[in-house]
């Protein structure tokens, strides 16, 4: 069973291979993420981040959620050298960066303490699989190519369900032709893939390291558990070196 | 076992690279070197936000000693490229040439327009490079001027953007708004020079269960976009 909805302004594809599922639980993934967005989302003004923004609620009273977003951003901001920050310039609080993938984890920590073990949890092209497809095989990720969205330019063969989260923007890729010698193309990096224990680590890791231009591909690399894929807009592609052994 | 091996393809591969150095032909091991040409890039384009396309810029000096006699007003606009690898080095360079009916006085004024950069727009995309095309009339079914398209949310900020035609072509896309959560500031002093192998990206089957990409932001840049050549409709 698969349906792919609209929130938090990005398609969520939730697919469910086990028998007997039941149309409530594809449901219920999806009210997560509802729920996560009127909880999280910076865009909408009755949000409890942006209550906390105007300084309507204290630590003390924020909700469990909130003091575990908090938390674990203060984690990530240590472990990235302060690369990865929730705080802005003005003091406000964004943790979209984080909030993503920790939601995809939470609804695949539900999904399995429910009895579910093969799915697939796609929330704009950060992804968590488990078990096997349809076809009762590992799930097979394609990497997107940055330059030609409608090309894939690496398949990762998921056997061990590692969770997997791309950053990159249109942006970058496009601001970065010398406008005096069309050849010219200057070295941007266009999209940082990284494959992580869970989605949860992959997608925090891929932001903190995307931040860091070129040098986020040596810091996935000095990470333990992780690998990474980097496409640069000459489109060249630079590899962890345990990459390989995910696209076998 | 693993990591010694690797260990020794790293060594091995820095005692080759160095051997290649002091043969004076380094250019077959490729280091993945910083180079940070984000503010050069951003006068450059800056410079191209502000392309007269067919008359001189209203900051153009004024020649006021030039001789009594008829003259006739002459300009011309062309990038001009001073050299080095420097982009900055690049200009969109405007010279006003007065010539009058006497051969032997005639007075040349230089100018280079100056940016006319706003906060609101930090960021340019050139989208072609266009050589100054007069066209007198649009054939092309836009309208010369610039259009700003719709604010689109694409979950790490907005998106907006403006798209300028000039004689019937694209020429230039502004970025009125991106995201920019991330953190721009660069950690070069913590990497260590570590050899990571390098490939050409290739297309591949696209017979995979789910794609992993930042597709957001483009297609929230796709829809600002589009509804900004939509204003630009004859």
């Amino acid at each position: 069973m698969k349906d792919t909805r609209l929130i938090m302004g990005m398609p969520i594809t939730v697919e469910i291979v086990d028998l007997h599922v039941e149309n409530q639980v594809l449901e219920s993934v999806f009210n997560y993420f509802t729920y996560i967005d009127e909880k999280f989302s910076t865009y909408k003004e009755t949000s409890e981040i942006m209550k906390i923004n105007r300084g309507e609620i204290n630590e003390n009273d924020y909700s469990e959620d909130m003091k575990e977003i908090f938390q674990l951003a203060e984690k990530t901001k240590i472990e990235t050298n302060n690369f990865f920050n929730i705080k802005k310039p003005d003091g406000s609080y964004d943790p979209s960066g984080i909030v993503k993938g920790w939601a995809i984890q939470k609804a695949s920590d539900n999904l399995k303490n429910n009895g579910y073990n093969n799915f697939c949890l796609d929330a704009g092209g950060d992804i968590q699989t488990s078990g096997k497809n349809s076809k009762g095989e590992p799930w097979t990720i394609g990497i997107r190519n940055p330059l030609n969205t409608n090309e894939i330019i690496k398949i990762i063969n998921n056997k061990n369900n590692k969770g997997i989260a791309t950053s990159g923007t249109y942006i970058r890729g496009n601001h970065i032709y010398n406008p005096n010698n069309k050849d010219d193309i200057l070295s941007e990096v266009l999209s940082l893939t990284v494959i992580g224990p869970n989605i949860y680590e992959a997608d925090r890791f891929a932001t903190a390291a995307f931040a860091m231009g070129k040098d986020g591909i040596y810091f996935i690399d000095k990470l333990v558990g992780f690998e990474g894929y980097m496409i640069d807009t000459k489109g060249i592609a630079t590899m962890t070196r345990g990459f390989e052994e995910y696209t076998q | 076992m693993r990591k010694f091996l690797l260990s020794v393809f790293v060594i091995s591969v820095f005692g080759i690279y160095a051997l290649f150095a002091k043969s004076g032909n380094p250019s077959t091991v490729v280091f993945n070197t910083q180079t940070n040409s984000n503010t050069n890039n951003q006068l450059n384009n800056n410079d191209s936000n502000t392309l007269p396309i067919t008359t001189p810029p209203s900051t153009a000096p004024t020649v006021t000693e030039a001789p009594v006699v008829k003259k006739v007003k002459k300009t011309t606009c062309s990038w001009k490229y001073y050299g080095g690898d420097d982009e900055e080095n690049s200009r969109y360079v405007c010279t006003t040439t007065l010539v009058d009916t006497t051969p032997t006085s005639s007075k040349t004024t230089t100018t280079t327009p100056k940016p006319t950069s706003t906060p609101t727009t930090p960021k340019t995309v050139a989208v072609a490079t266009p050589p100054p095309v007069v066209k007198p009339k649009s054939t092309s079914g836009w309208n010369d001027g610039t259009f700003t398209g719709n604010s689109i949310d694409a979950y790490y900020g907005y998106v907006q953007v403006s798209a300028t035609i000039s004689g019937g072509r694209l020429t230039n896309i502004n970025f009125l708004d991106y995201p920019q959560d991330r953190s721009t500031s660069l950690m070069k002093s913590q990497m260590a020079m570590t050899i990571l192998k390098s490939e050409a990206i290739n297309a591949q089957s696209s017979n995979v269960d789910y794609v992993s990409g930042a597709t957001y932001t483009s297609d929230a840049f796709n829809q600002s976009l589009s509804s900004a050549l939509s204003k630009a409709r004859v």
